[in-house]
C-alpha cells in the first residue's frame, strides 16, 4: 500500500481500479475548479492525468503512486508522462510496423506487450501532454534600460503541490540583474531561477520582499495559485480539510491564490484556511513588515476556491462561514461523482 | 444612484463633449456584434482559459412552451446573451476606475495583453441593448454593475461570491429577431474568436480551435504548413477549390481583418501579438511586423508548402489512395507547376502513379514529357505492360492534369493512338480452321508481290487494346508491341519487306471468314486479303489479280 514520495511520508500506491477511480476523481475536481491564469496549467494537468489513465498506458503500468500531503498524484507519476512523451518517437522507432504488431499482438504474448507500448507511445506522440514544470519569462514593457516582465514558474513542490508562481517586476540598472536581455529576448537570470525554485511555494509576500531587495528591481506583483490539496474518495481520510468529507464518496478540492500586488488597495484575507502573514508574526517582526509595506507600497489579498461533492458541501460551507470567508465553492456535479461516467465533459 | 459611463475626470470635457465622445466610440464598431470579440478578449487579458456565451429568449408574458397556442414567432420577449469567464474578475477599484472609466486600462503597452485603449466593454452599447448586468469578484468581494440603456450604471454589492465576470447583454425583441440574433452571435464568434488559446464555446459547442486554415464544418484537411517564430505563429496553406483566396491577421487567435489573399491559389493566416491594429480594429497596420510576416508567408508558399504538397501527394501514392484522394493534390501539384519552377527536392518526389502501378517522381514524368514519351491510357493492359518495360511512361487518364501541366499544357497523346500489340491466340478448335485462313492468305498475299513472311492469328481487341476494330496488323516481329504507324495494311503491306501479318480474331470480318476457311479457304483468304489491302485503295486491277489467283487455287483444289 505504502511506497517513498517527495514528501518523504508514505504514499499511495493504488491499483488498477483504485487508480482510475482515483483518477476520474481527481480530473473531475481539477476539472470542475475551472483554473484561469493565476493557477498551474489546468489543461497540461488534465492532460497528465489522462496520460496516467490505463486508458492511455494499457495496463503497461501496474500502480499509481499518489501523495498523501497534496493527494495529487506523485513526482514519479508526473514524470513518468514527462520522459515517456519525450520518449515517444524513439521507442516507436525501435518498435515493429504497427501493422505486424496488430496482427501478431493477440497472438503471441511479446508482441502483444508492444503492441500495447506501440498503443502508448502513439497516444504520447500524437497528442503530447504539455510540461506542468515551465518557466517562461514575458516582455511586458520595454523603456531601455529598464525592461517590464512576466516571469511565470509552474512547479511540483516540496508537499507535492502544483505550484504556479507568477513575479511581475522591472528591472532596471544593476551590475547583477535578475533579467537578461537581449534585444527584446528576455530570461531570468540562475538567481532569479534560483529564488523562485526556492520560495515559490512560499509565501507571496515573503517572495516580494525578498524580490524587492535585488539592485534595480522594483516589484509590481507576485501571485502564488496552488492547485490542492486533493481529497478524493480512494484515499484514507486525512487531519484538517480531508475530516469535511461526508460519506463513503465525499470529496473536495481546494485552489488557493495568494498575491502581494502594488495595484491592490487593501490586504483581504479570504482564505478561511490561512493567516495573513502579518498575523502570524511577533509584534515586532510584524512592524518590520508594515514598514516594507510602506516602503514598497504593496497590499496582500488570499483566496481559495473549494470543488466539493454534494454531500460534504455544507461542512465547506460552513467552515467559510466560521471563518468569515466568502469562497466560490463548487459543487461536483453527480455525473462527476461517478467514476463509470469518465471523462465527465 | 446611477452614475454615468465616462471619461477619466481630469481629462474630461463638458458632459455632452462626453456623450458625443462616448457615441463615437460605440458606434465605431461596424458590426454591433464586435462586443463579443472585445468581451472575449478582455477574459483571456483576465486569465481565464474558458469563456461561455449563450443566449436566452424569455417570452414578456407567462412562460409558454414553443408549441403553445397563441406564441408566435413574433411574440415579444427579452433576449439575454450572456458572456462568463473565470478569469480574475474586478474589484470595486477596477470597476470604478477601469470599467466605468473609458481609456483608462492600465493594458496600454503591456505586450501581454491584447487589449490597449480601455475602450472594449463599451462597445456591448453599440447593439443598444435595454440593460447590461456584469456580476463578478475578486478575492471575497462581488458586484453587480447595471448599466442601463442610457449607460449610466448602478454599482451593487453582492453576498454570493463570484468568480470571475459574467456579463449579460439584455436586449427587448421579438421571439424571431431572437432567434435570427443567435444564429448571428454564433457566426460573429466564429469569425471574431476563431483561434483563440482559451475554450470558447457557445451554448456548450466548443467554437475555438487551433490556428489552421480548415474549415470547422468539415473534415476536410487542408494542405498547409506552418512556421513558429517568437510571437508570431504563420499557417500558409492552398486554398481549397472553390474558395476565395483568403488572407487572415490575428492578434492572440482574435480576428483583426480577413481580406483577398495577393497569392494566387494561395490562402494564409498570421496570428502575431505585434500586429497592430486601429482604434476601431477592422484594419490591420502594414508596418515592420507586418511586411516580415508577408515575407515569411511568401518564402513558406514558394518552399515549404510546395515540399509539403509533393510529400503528402507522395505518401498517399504509397498507400495506395484511390484516385479521387489523389486528383486533388496532384491539380495543386499542376497548378504549383504552371506558376513557376519547383524546388528540387519536389522533383524527387513521387507524384504519380503508371498504369502498371509504378510510383513515378515528377522529374521523370517531366523528362518523359519532354522527350515524347509520356503517354495515358484509360486502363492498365499488356500494352501498358510493354510500353513501361521499354521504358515509355503511362499514366491512367485520371492523372491527366498534372500529365498536362507537365507536358507544355498540353494533354498528352493516349498510348493507344500511338502502340499496338497483338496477343497471342491461344490453342484451342479456332486453330485447324486458322491453319487454312493464315496458309490461304499468305499464299494470296505473296501472289500479289506482298513479302509477307507469315500470318498469324492474334487478338487485338482487350480490355486497353490499341487497335481493337483493325481487321489485322503488320509487324516486323509478330506478337511484339509495335508502333501503330509501322503496322499499316493497305499499300505499305505491298512496299515494306518482311512483314508478319497478324489477323484479328476478335473482328467480326475474320470471325465469320474463318469458319468459311474451312470449305472455301481461297474465298476466305480472297476476302481477308481485300480488307488487309483495301486502304491502298484497292485497284481494280490488284482487285482483279487477287480474285484471279484464288479462283486458280480453288481451282486446283478442286481438281478443275
Amino acid at each position: 500500500m505504502s511506497a517513498g514520495t517527495v514528501s518523504g511520508l508514505p504514499g499511495c500506491a493504488l491499483q488498477e481500479a483504485a487508480a482510475e477511480s482515483y483518477l476520474a476523481h481527481a480530473t473531475a475536481l481539477v476539472r470542475e475548479a475551472r483554473l484561469g491564469a493565476q493557477f498551474p496549467p489546468g489543461r497540461a494537468v488534465l492532460a497528465s492525468l489522462e496520460a496516467l489513465s490505463v486508458r492511455c498506458h494499457r495496463g503497461l503500468y501496474p500502480q499509481l503512486l499518489v501523495e498523501p500531503l497534496s493527494g495529487l498524484p506523485a513526482l514519479k507519476e508526473w514524470t513518468r508522462v514527462r520522459t515517456d512523451t519525450q520518449l515517444a518517437q524513439q521507442v516507436l522507432a525501435g518498435l515493429p510496423p504497427p501493422e505486424q504488431l496488430a496482427e501478431r499482438g493477440p497472438h503471441h504474448p511479446a508482441y502483444g506487450k508492444q503492441l500495447l507500448k506501440g498503443l502508448y507511445f502513439s497516444a504520447l506522440a500524437r497528442k503530447p501532454p504539455p510540461p506542468i514544470e515551465q518557466l517562461v519569462v514575458a516582455l511586458q514593457r520595454l523603456a531601455a534600460p529598464r525592461v517590464q516582465v512576466q516571469v511565470t514558474l509552474d512547479k511540483l513542490d516540496a508537499r507535492g503541490l502544483l505550484v504556479r508562481c507568477m513575479v511581475e517586476l522591472v528591472q532596471g540598472p544593476s551590475p547583477r540583474p535578475l533579467i537578461e536581455r537581449r534585444g527584446e529576448h528576455v530570461a531570468a537570470a540562475p538567481e532569479l531561477q534560483a529564488l523562485l525554485y526556492r520560495r515559490a511555494a512560499q509565501d507571496a509576500e515573503l517572495l516580494f520582499i525578498e524580490l524587492a531587495a535585488q539592485p534595480g528591481v522594483s516589484v509590481r506583483r507576485v501571485c502564488v495559485g496552488t492547485i490542492g490539496p486533493l481529497h478524493p474518495p480512494e484515499l484514507p481520510s486525512s487531519e484538517g480539510l480531508g475530516e469535511l468529507r461526508r460519506g463513503p464518496a465525499g470529496q473536495l478540492a481546494t485552489f488557493s491564490v495568494d498575491t502581494a500586488a502594488c495595484d491592490l488597495t487593501a490586504d483581504r484575507n479570504n482564505d478561511p484556511l490561512t493567516d495573513l502573514l502579518g498575523q502570524r508574526l511577533s509584534a515586532a517582526a510584524r512592524a518590520e513588515y508594515e514598514e516594507a509595506r510602506r516602503r514598497l507600497g504593496y497590499r496582500v489579498t488570499k483566496d481559495r476556491k473549494f470543488v466539493v461533492d454534494g454531500e460534504s458541501l455544507p461542512a465547506v460551507t460552513a467552515l467559510c462561514q466560521g471563518a468569515g470567508t466568502r469562497n466560490v465553492i463548487y459543487p461536483l456535479p453527480a455525473a462527476a461523482r461517478d467514476p463509470d461516467s469518465w471523462p465527465p465533459r | 444612484m446611477a452614475a454615468p459611463l465616462t471619461p477619466p475626470a481630469p481629462a474630461g470635457p463638458t458632459a455632452s463633449g462626453a456623450e458625443d465622445a462616448l457615441d463615437h466610440l460605440v458606434n465605431q464598431f461596424a458590426d454591433p456584434l464586435a462586443f463579443l470579440r472585445e468581451l472575449v478578449q478582455n477574459s483571456i487579458d483576465a486569465g481565464s482559459a474558458e469563456v461561455e456565451v449563450r443566449c436566452e429568449f424569455t417570452p414578456a408574458a407567462a412562460p409558454q412552451s414553443p408549441a403553445a397556442p397563441g406564441r408566435t414567432d413574433e411574440t415579444p420577449g427579452t433576449l439575454i446573451i450572456g458572456v462568463d469567464d473565470w478569469g480574475s474578475g474586478m474589484d470595486r477599484r477596477i470597476i470604478d476606475h477601469k470599467l466605468t472609466r473609458l481609456f483608462s486600462s492600465d493594458k496600454e503597452g503591456d505586450r501581454t495583453q491584447i487589449g490597449k485603449f480601455g475602450i472594449g466593454f463599451v462597445s456591448v452599447f453599440a447593439l443598444r441593448p435595454d440593460a447590461v448586468c456584469v456580476d463578478t469578484g475578486r478575492a471575497g468581494e462581488s458586484w453587480r454593475v447595471l448599466f442601463h440603456a442610457d449607460r449610466s450604471f448602478t454599482r451593487i454589492r453582492l453576498n454570493e461570491p463570484v468568480e470571475g465576470t459574467r456579463i449579460k447583454v439584455i436586449k427587448a425583441m421579438t421571439e424571431s429577431g431572437a432567434a435570427e440574433l443567435t444564429q448571428r452571435v454564433r457566426k460573429a464568434l466564429r469569425f471574431y474568436c476563431p483561434h483563440v488559446r482559451i475554450e470558447l464555446r457557445f451554448a456548450g459547442e466548443q467554437l475555438s480551435g487551433p490556428l489552421s486554415l480548415a474549415d470547422p464544418d468539415t473534415d476536410a484537411q487542408p494542405i498547409q504548413v506552418e512556421e513558429r517564430a517568437p510571437e508570431l505563429h504563420l499557417v500558409v496553406g492552398f486554398t481549397p477549390p472553390g474558395q476565395p483566396d483568403r488572407a487572415g491577421y490575428y492578434n492572440r487567435g482574435l480576428t483583426l481583418v480577413e481580406e483577398p489573399s495577393q497569392l494566387a491559389g494561395i490562402s494564409f493566416k498570421v496570428d502575431s501579438p505585434r500586429l497592430a491594429h486601429t482604434l476601431s480594429r477592422d484594419a490591420v497596420i502594414k508596418d515592420k511586423t507586418f511586411q516580415q510576416a508577408l515575407f515569411r508567408v511568401q518564402r513558406l508558399s514558394s518552399g515549404p508548402l510546395l515540399a509539403h504538397l509533393a510529400a503528402t501527394l507522395e505518401a498517399e501514392l504509397a498507400a495506395a489512395a484511390p484516385p479521387p484522394r489523389l486528383q486533388p493534390l496532384q491539380a495543386l501539384l499542376a497548378a504549383c507547376w504552371r506558376r513557376g519552377p519547383l524546388p528540387t527536392d519536389c522533383q524527387a518526389r513521387r507524384c504519380a502513379r503508371s498504369a502498371q502501378g509504378a510510383l513515378l517522381t515528377l522529374g521523370s514524368c517531366r523528362s518523359a514529357a519532354a522527350a515524347r514519351r509520356l503517354f495515358l491510357v484509360e486502363q492498365p493492359s499488356p500494352l501498358t505492360q510493354h510500353l513501361e518495360a521499354r521504358g515509355v511512361l503511362v499514366l491512367p487518364s485520371w492523372q491527366a492534369e498534372l500529365a498536362s501541366a507537365l507536358n507544355e499544357d498540353i494533354e498528352p497523346p493516349h498510348a493507344t493512338h500511338f502502340y499496338v500489340l497483338p496477343l497471342r491466340a491461344p490453342p484451342g478448335p479456332a486453330a485447324e480452321p486458322a491453319d487454312e485462313l493464315r496458309s490461304a492468305t499468305l499464299s494470296l498475299l505473296r501472289g500479289v508481290g506482298a513479302e509477307v513472311v507469315a500470318v498469324e492469328l492474334g487478338h487485338l481487341d482487350y480490355p486497353g487494346a490499341a487497335a481493337p476494330s483493325l481487321p489485322a496488323v503488320a509487324q516486323e516481329e509478330p506478337f511484339e508491341l509495335s508502333a501503330l504507324r509501322d503496322t499499316a495494311l493497305g499499300a505499305a503491306l505491298l512496299r515494306r519487306p518482311r512483314r508478319t501479318l497478324v489477323l484479328n480474331a476478335d473482328h467480326a470480318a475474320v470471325r465469320a471468314l474463318l469458319p468459311l476457311s474451312r470449305d472455301e479457304p481461297e474465298l476466305a483468304a480472297y476476302t481477308m486479303a481485300k480488307l488487309c489491302l483495301r486502304a491502298a485503295p484497292l485497284s481494280p486491277e490488284l482487285d482483279g489479280r487477287l480474285l484471279r489467283l484464288a479462283l486458280e487455287r480453288r481451282c486446283r483444289r478442286l481438281g478443275r
